[in-house]
């Protein structure tokens, strides 16, 4: 509830009470001796060169690995496929027989650490830890590769990646930006390529319940549509975890006064990439106006009754011309 | 919003067991106290006494235990079915409060639940609603899934019949403008809602919700009768969604705390966070009327209304520890009545209450 905020905090506690005892000292490494990514330098099994330093504005997740436990191979698999395109992966390995699988696949950096320097540096004492940096290099949190990814790095990543300020451009240009020059949004641009408005107001949801903020947002679209006049086409798109009778089930429930249309595949794809990343609530409810043009005129941030209020005139406002 | 709905829910249960916190509880447990001295027994009331409640302790070590119930509903062969929205399924008894069966676990997939909560049977086929999961799903009389949809509303009390569903609440919140908010939505199978209908009652705004929290039943007529579970109020609509009657009914609990329920929402507009008291716990419709259910930290009331809303019959039991009451049932052995409620407060299970005496009962 959408409605399902009281469980979402539920979950919320369990992840902070899991966070914080992970930060104990259970074996784990000590914070306050890692603290940032120790500089060095170094050749992948590749051939590439890495440098510790340059972190290209991503999370580093570092794995020591021992290529002869499964546990570190899975994790580090797990990771790669669930953890996308935000993420550094360097693998350190102390062994060459890196099996093929991993070896050959994208999306890893493997650094053979036959000395044991870098796993020093790191004042990592065996194989079979992961930790994570944030994108300037500072330590967040690690575990062992033992812990499995539900129990270990989900929990990890989910609170650092996801507690990152969702960037709403992720999904929507910023503000006078245009639609059209994002793939994902071509749905869009084929809706207001067909019909003749001048303004059209979309609406995205993941999730919607009444009695949640989804509603009160929903609830904003239904209001700005009796309101404008007939220069504005309202949409709300719903995602791909819905299906299509679905929308008659919000159109007659919600009682929208606007078409309600499922998110095509490209969307429901980069959707499902940033559901990967960032709560589900930062991806719900995202309201932008745009102009016949594709140009991104107002963006709704729905942190509040008064945000939503304020969205209101502002809209009306911009239809009306007044701004 | 869900935060202030889920207060109001554990909040509602002051006067009998839970409340906001120790301290504060104690004095809503006073305020809502009633003294035995306070009910004015008719003098035809009739007396009720407990034969039989299930589970037992005996129970428990087989796993058979209800960790919450909120609706149950009874079929034809007198098999009792309790959604636990604790412990996420559904349990099955006989009459006699044998066990019988259980369906459904915890998750988010088809025939899986989270917090079951309220439940009808019709058609040879059972609907259950959940309250986390947001959506009705169809079962068979075994049990088995048969189908289910997403509720984008926060429905409650439903009943259906005859391709229709009625749910209550789920009230779009005003102001939406040019729409009038509605009382019951009408859904088809699917939850595609057709129609819409039934005034909700005139409360702030921010307690639209809660305030118009309300069970429903079906009459002998094949009328919807709807009681909120906050006010003294019973309506009675036509299934085409025409308001027949309301009532306005009287009895010892409701007496007593529906003017305290009045000054703590009037508490709540200045902002406080006050709990309600259940004015009407359950509601239940047969061929000789219809039946509310309430009770307090000491009684157990039982109205038997009449087709005008009168009270035809009063039965009650007097308590030695507080008893909610989520849902009601009643049967007719011979001549007399047997009555099955589902409890809360000091353990969750139902029980079958009796007249004492046989004779008062004619």
């Amino acid at each position: 509830m959408g409605a399902k905020k009281g469980h979402l905090w539920g979950k919320t506690i369990i992840l902070f009470a899991f966070l914080s005892l992970a930060s104990l000292n259970c074996g784990k490494p000590d914070r306050s001796i890692i603290s940032q990514i120790p500089q060095f330098k170094a050749t992948t099994v590749k051939g590439t060169a890495f440098d510790s330093r340059k972190t290209n504005g991503k999370y580093s997740f570092f794995a020591f690995i021992d290529p002869r436990k499964t546990e570190d191979l899975d994790l580090c698999t797990t990771v790669r496929n669930r953890e996308p395109d935000q993420l550094n992966i360097i693998l350190v390995s102390q062994f060459p027989n890196i099996p093929s699988e991993i070896l050959d696949a994208a999306g890893y950096q493997i650094i053979l650490d036959s000395n044991l320097d870098i796993r020093r540096s790191f004042r990592i004492p065996s194989s079979g830890i992961y930790l994570l940096f944030d994108p300037r290099g500072k330590y967040l949190g690690g575990g062992r590769t033992s812990d499995g990814y539900d129990e270990g790095p989900k929990a990890l990543l989910a609170w650092h990646l996801r507690g990152v300020r969702f960037e709403r451009n992720l999904f929507v240009p910023g503000l006078d930006e245009n639609i059209s020059k994002l793939p994902w949004l071509s749905q869009l641009k084929k809706i207001i390529d067909s019909t003749s408005k001048r303004f059209y107001l979309l609406g995205f949801f993941s999730s919607i319940c009444e009695g949640c903020s989804s509603g009160s947002t929903f609830r904003l679209l239904t209001k700005i549509r009796s309101e404008a006049d007939d220069m504005l086409d309202v949409r709300a798109i719903i995602s791909y975890k819905y299906e299509p009778i679905d929308i008659e089930r919000i159109v007659s429930q919600l009682k929208a006064n606007f078409p309600v249309v499922l998110a095509d595949p490209l969307l429901s794809e980069k959707w499902a990439r940033l559901d990967l990343n960032f709560r589900s609530s930062d991806i719900n409810e995202i309201v932008f106006l745009v102009d016949s043009l594709g140009k991104v005129r107002l963006i709704l941030d729905p942190v509040s009754e008064s945000q939503r209020d304020k969205f209101f005139y502002d809209c009306l406002d911009t239809i009306r011309e007044r701004r | 919003m869900i935060f202030r709905f889920a207060i109001m829910i554990i909040a509602s249960f002051v006067g009998l067991s839970g409340g906001i916190n120790q301290e504060v509880n104690a004095d809503y447990k006073k305020l809502y106290q009633i003294s035995t001295k306070d009910f004015k027994t008719p003098a035809d009331a009739v007396e009720l006494r407990t034969v039989r409640s299930f589970p037992d302790s005996a129970d428990s070590p087989n796993g058979v235990y209800i960790g919450g119930g909120q609706s149950f509903i009874m079929d034809n062969s007198e098999h009792i079915y309790i959604p636990d929205l604790k412990n996420d399924e559904v349990l099955v008894f006989n009459g006699q409060g044998g066990f019988v069966s259980r369906f459904g676990r915890f998750g988010q997939g088809p025939g899986e639940f989270e917090m079951p909560r309220d439940i009808y049977i019709s058609e040879n086929r059972i609907l259950i609603r959940e309250a986390m999961n947001l959506r009705f799903q169809w079962f068979d009389m075994a049990g088995k899934y048969i189908g289910g949809f997403k509720a984008f509303k926060p429905y409650n009390s439903f009943v259906f019949r005859d391709g229709k569903i009625f749910a209550t609440a789920g009230l779009s919140q005003p102001p939406i403008i040019g729409r009038d908010s509605c009382l019951i939505d009408v859904m088809d199978y699917e939850g595609r809602v057709i129609s819409s209908f039934g005034k909700p009652l005139d409360v702030p705004i921010r307690e639209y919700l809660e305030l118009n929290l309300a069970r429903m039943a079906f009459d002998r007529d094949g009328n919807i009768i709807v009681a909120f579970r906050f006010y003294p109020i019973i309506r009675k609509y036509d299934i085409l969604g025409n308001l027949l009657a309301e009532y306005l009914f009287k009895s010892g609990i409701s007496d007593k705390i529906a003017p305290i329920n009045d000054k703590m929402i009037e508490k709540r507009s200045r902002g406080e966070l006050t709990p309600l008291g259940f004015v009407i716990g359950a509601i239940f419709a047969d061929t000789d009327g219809i039946y509310v259910a309430s009770s307090s930290s000491n009684r157990l009331e039982i109205l038997m209304l009449g087709s005008k809303g009168e009270v035809i019959k009063y039965y009650y039991k007097n308590l030695n520890e507080p008893m909610g009451v989520n849902s009601l049932l009643a049967k007719t052995r011979g001549r007399r009545k047997e009555f099955y409620l589902l409890r809360f407060c000091h353990g969750d299970g139902v029980e079958v209450l009796s007249p004492i005496n046989q004779k008062e009962e004619k």
